[in-house]
């Protein structure tokens, strides 16, 4: 492979050369020296191509942190082999950042996972990981102000970056007050916030835990030929499950075998099928073949009574199958001879290998433990143990009794209230005299309803009043909002502005328990001067309104609109102005 | 299929190698769902799981000698008295606000096909149903979605009041296709993450629907279950596949129920069980500084003014947009769009009295009324307290335990009789007695 290949190429309609060296894929316009555009190996995340026979020939590279990425036109007669060539260089590229980047994901951070092209060149020095993001915000250095204890400062600014660009009426509100005119400081803006952060925080801090299966390679039959597909990732998994086939790797690639070589070798060899996580034996011997290198590494199958490997932890009585003694000799229990552990013995070496897989799974995730640690001793000895919770009674409920004052009141609120006043009209009343009313009442209903005639203008004027109560409503729902763009962006980014003013003043009059541990918690001085510099700004909120007022002919609509709509701001603005006034003159008095 | 047979008689040599390739595969097809069912051993049973639930559906309900299903249907309901007389009868504390974290497996394993028409599309339905109903009987609570897929937790709606933004979270299912394999951990340290700023009055709840039966985690898991603890936060799960070790553990420590569902049925009960607020614990939390606090204390609550559908549009703090219906805050005047919420300018609880009401049953319930066991004992009136409907004269032979062979249930407080009808209607619905009003 050539160390640098450079061909003439369109970026953004302009012609230059597309270079790509050993550190860095950078293009210049032609007749100029210094690349416009330079991207180091380790940015580069995906690569996009136009389809073949495309009308034009185009490549794009994504970055890492920045999927627009660049565009490439290829112009010459060759374009379609050029790109190729630059194409396949750079899926290498790409193929290695992103194993590093898986890599790097993982604790505790592995080694390097080889390439396992057949094509595969000798292995070039990882590039360290692009540099940290944060840089290119660090400007606001002075706003430094760590919201979340136990972050740095960096992610604590990239994580309010992304909050602030995910939801854009907070990021215009952010740059109108803080960035902008300088209101309200980062801090005060993110108090009350915080909550934000820590969600953002605590889905970005997340790892994929490892997939708890064996490695098992699945071969494909494509036209009768069996293959296997290596991917980077299914080598590393195989290293990391399999050392011996990593010591073997290491030993013989690329000196006595090529990648592709060991690779075809190890799926025939009878270490691969050592491997297996199945006994699926019987038909594999006419599979396997002898092999003079790997089977030096073969191991001896481990299905002794003994396991190769010891282990030294003392295991709970109520698990152990070997703990079959004759511990009731009154009752005359005998030893137990039912269960063995390897009876089978071809089972053995299955069993053994699944629990090494399951410690060397439960290791990756717990990191090094102390022994003691690690084994979760029930506390109350072996008679906790027997203590089986199903036959513990669920009654015993450890809810707290509701005691509550004047209980009695609470159910007969209600139907005191309109017994009494119900009992009162009943003894205003005798129960005869009723009865004779209604009987009297009763007499020629006939007639009586035959004569009925209803009023016309009651009626009306309801049925008018109705009406009129539903097309006020229809009105309302058929009003569009007419409102130019302009002005009512104008409107909403004053009310926001008004919204966050009155929140921090409410927020320092009635500061919320903290239960997430802010950096400092404020005083009591320090409230009520912010309380103050909040109101000095809701005062001007009046004026602003004015102007927008003032501004409704212009845009053709009509001032009172904007005025109603900009009310209940107003009515807040005010009430927290008064609320401020009162309580300021009374700590005075 | 016996052409193939016929091929294998005559061609024995060329069918063996295919046979026995075919063989392979479908052993490894029947192991991977072995494995996926474990615990469960219904794929045993029935070759398909639709005849298996078919047959389940008679196994149910049961005719009587007079071919009617009415004795069934009384038997289904007796069992839900039963299970009502074992609730505590004095009114203990309950948790009023809520704040309820609904954990989705999307796993792989929600594919699996052992409950109609599959576990996912069963959970969803149930989902919705569940949110529906939890916030008609705790309307002051607020529901976040979180989902586990792929390894990691997905937050899949923010917490909300408002039962229809949260519906609107799962409502397409296909941003939500199951796929790769849960995490526990992740996801409950995401939910974590998104209750963390709650004050403590309110309740932090997670309630876990887990179809895997693994977990594939980044670090000790312990660690979480310790920190919710000490966060006072109460995990529950209802697993639809068998029951895990941790699942319990993370249950029994944080002071939730866990459930495994055996059919779909069962799976209603266990999920919609966990409706009705939980019950605050009084001695589990002896760590907690200066003791548990015995007292209660007053919260601060406001009552909005409400203002008319045609009022003149104006702007809403919560979306900055014209609106013409709204609420506004008694303390700061904002005009906010919907209730109940937290003020969205000065943090006030802004509710309206039916919702108070409406969660105050929970703390006062209806006492189970007793089933009237013979003619002797019954009361002079003929026909149901509530409905008026008229009693049976003759005596039931067949009554299972709970179950009045006269068809009269007794308030134990007015002593009033209705019939088993209104006795369910009472406690599921009305949530009062219709005879002494308690």
């Amino acid at each position: 492979m050539p160390t640098t290949i450079a061909r003439a190429v369109l970026y953004k309609k302009l012609s230059g050369v597309l270079e790509l060296n050993e550190t860095h894929l950078q293009w210049a316009q032609d007749g100029k020296s210094a690349p416009s555009v330079r991207v180091p190996h380790s940015d580069v995340n995906a690569l996009f191509s136009s389809k073949e026979g495309a009308a034009q020939v185009r490549l794009k590279v994504a970055l890492a942190g920045d999927d627009t990425g660049h565009n490439f036109a290829f112009t010459s007669p060759k374009a379609q082999t050029e790109r190729e060539k630059f194409k396949s260089e750079l899926t290498l590229i790409v193929s290695r950042n992103r194993t590093a980047a898986e890599a790097a994901a993982r604790a505790p951070p592995a080694k390097p996972a080889p390439v396992a092209r057949v094509s595969s060149t000798p292995q070039r020095p990882l590039i360290s990981q692009a540099p940290s993001r944060a840089v290119s915000v660090s400007s606001a250095d002075q706003r430094n102000v760590i919201i979340i204890p136990g972050n740095d400062p960096a992610t604590d600014i990239r994580l309010r970056k992304t909050i602030l660009m995910s939801d854009p009426d907070l990021g215009a509100l952010h740059r109108e007050l803080v960035a902008v005119s300088g209101q309200l400081s980062e801090a005060e803006f993110w108090e009350g916030r915080e909550h934000l952060l820590i969600s953002l925080a605590a889905s970005e801090n997340q790892q994929k835990g490892k997939a708890g299966q064996m490695v098992d390679p699945r071969p494909e039959t494509v036209d009768g030929e069996t293959k296997i597909v290596m991917t980077p990732q299914l080598i590393h998994d195989i290293f990391d499950e399999y050392p011996v086939v990593a010591r073997a790797h290491r030993e013989n690639v690329p000196g006595q075998l090529s990648e592709s070589e060991f690779w075809t070798r190890y799926f025939k060899s009878k270490l691969y099928h050592a491997h297996r996580a199945s006994i699926r034996s019987t038909a594999v011997q006419h599979v396997v073949s002898d092999d003079p290198i790997l089977d030096k590494y073969l191991e001896k199958i481990d299905d002794e009574l003994e396991p190769r490997r010891q282990r030294n932890e003392c295991v709970e009585l109520f698990v152990d199958l070997g703990a079959t003694l004759e511990d009731h000799t009154e009752t005359g229990n005998e030893k137990d001879v039912t269960m063995i552990a390897g009876r089978q013995r071809g089972a053995l070496p299955l069993i053994r290998k699944f629990n090494e897989h399951s410690e060397r799974l439960l290791n990756s995730a717990l990191g090094d433990l102390p022994g003691a640690k690690r084994q979760k001793l029930s506390a109350d000895g072996s008679y906790g143990q027997i203590d089986i919770d199903d036959l513990h009674d669920a009654e015993a409920s450890t809810g707290i009794v509701l005691e509550m004052q004047d209980r009695q009141r609470y159910f007969e609120g209600g139907i005191s209230q309109s017994t009494s006043s119900a009992e009162t009209t009943l003894k205003a009343m005798d129960i005869k005299t009723l009865l004779r009313h209604a009987k009297a009442h009763m007499q020629n209903w006939e007639t009586n309803l035959a004569q009925l005639k209803i009023e016309r203008k009651p009626s009306d004027t309801a049925l008018g009043s109705m009406t009129h109560n539903v097309a006020s409503r229809l009105e309302v729902q058929a009003r569009k909002n007419d409102i130019p763009d302009a002005l009512f962006r104008q409107m909403t980014i004053c009310q926001s502005a008004a919204n966050e003013f009155l929140r921090q003043f409410w927020s320092s009059m009635y500061p919320p328990a903290a239960e997430v541990q802010v950096v400092a918690t404020a005083t009591p001085a320090q409230r009520a001067a912010k309380a103050a510099k909040m109101i000095g700004y809701l005062a001007k909120t009046q004026e602003k309104v004015d102007a927008l007022v003032f501004m409704g002919p212009q845009h053709n609509i009509d001032p009172k609109r904007i005025e109603i709509a900009m009310k209940p701001v107003i009515n807040a603005v005010n009430r927290a102005i008064t609320f401020h006034q009162s309580k300021t003159s009374s700590s005075r008095t | 299929m016996p052409p193939r047979r016929d091929d294998s008689d005559s061609d024995i040599s060329i069918d063996i190698g295919e046979g026995s390739g075919k063989k392979g595969k479908g052993k490894d097809k029947a192991g991977d769902k072995r494995k996926k069912d474990k615990g469960k051993g219904k794929a045993t049973e029935a070759a398909y799981t639709w005849e298996a639930s078919y047959t389940r559906s008679w196994d149910t309900v049961q005719e009587d000698e007079a071919g009617s299903l009415q004795g069934a249907v009384e038997d289904w309901m007796a069992r839900g008295r039963r299970r009502r007389l074992l609730a505590p009868a004095a009114p203990v504390r309950r948790t009023i606000i809520r704040h309820l974290v609904l954990l989705l497996d999307l796993s792989a394993s929600m594919l699996d096909r052992d409950m109609r028409p599959t576990r996912f599309d069963l959970t969803l339905q149930y989902a919705r149903e569940f949110i529906v109903e939890w916030f008609d009987q705790n309307p002051l609570g607020q529901i976040g979605i979180v989902g586990m897929r792929a390894g990691i937790g997905e937050r899949v709606g923010e917490m909300s009041g408002n039962p229809q933004d949260v519906l609107k979270s799962i409502a397409d299912r296909h941003k939500l296709e199951p796929m790769g394999e849960p995490s526990l951990q992740n996801s409950i340290e995401l939910a974590k993450g998104s209750m963390n700023h709650l004050p403590t009055h309110s309740s932090r709840e997670i309630l876990i629907i887990f179809g895997s039966l693994t977990t594939c985690d980044p670090h000790n898991i312990h660690d979480t279950l310790d920190a919710c603890v000490s966060s006072k936060i109460r995990i529950s799960v209802v697993a639809l596949a068998a029951e895990m070790k941790i699942c319990r553990e993370l249950c029994d420590k944080t002071g939730g129920q866990f459930g495994v569902a055996m059919n779909e049925g069962h799976y209603k009960d266990l999920l919609f069980e966990l409706i009705p607020p939980p019950a605050q614990r009084a001695l589990t939390r002896a760590a907690g500084v200066g003791a548990t606090n015995p007292a209660a204390d007053l919260m601060m609550m406001g009552f909005p003014t409400r203002l008319p559908d045609a009022s003149p549009p104006s702007l809403c703090v919560c979306h900055s947009e014209l609106r013409s219906e709204g609420f506004l805050c008694p303390r700061c005047m904002a005009k906010v769009c919907d209730v109940p919420t937290d003020c969205d300018i000065c943090d006030l609880m802004v509710v309206s009295s039916p919702h108070l009401a409406r969660s105050y049953h929970h703390l006062f319930p209806v006492k189970p009324y007793t089933a009237v066991m013979s003619m002797e004992d019954a009361s002079a009136s003929t026909g149901c307290h509530g409905c008026a409907k008229a009693f049976p004269t003759t005596t039931l032979a067949a009554a299972s335990e709970g179950m009045s062979p006269v068809g009269r249930y007794r308030c134990p407080e007015c002593l009033g009789e209705f019939c088993s009808d209104c006795d369910l209607f009472i406690h599921d619905v009305l949530h009062t007695c219709a005879g002494c009003g308690r």
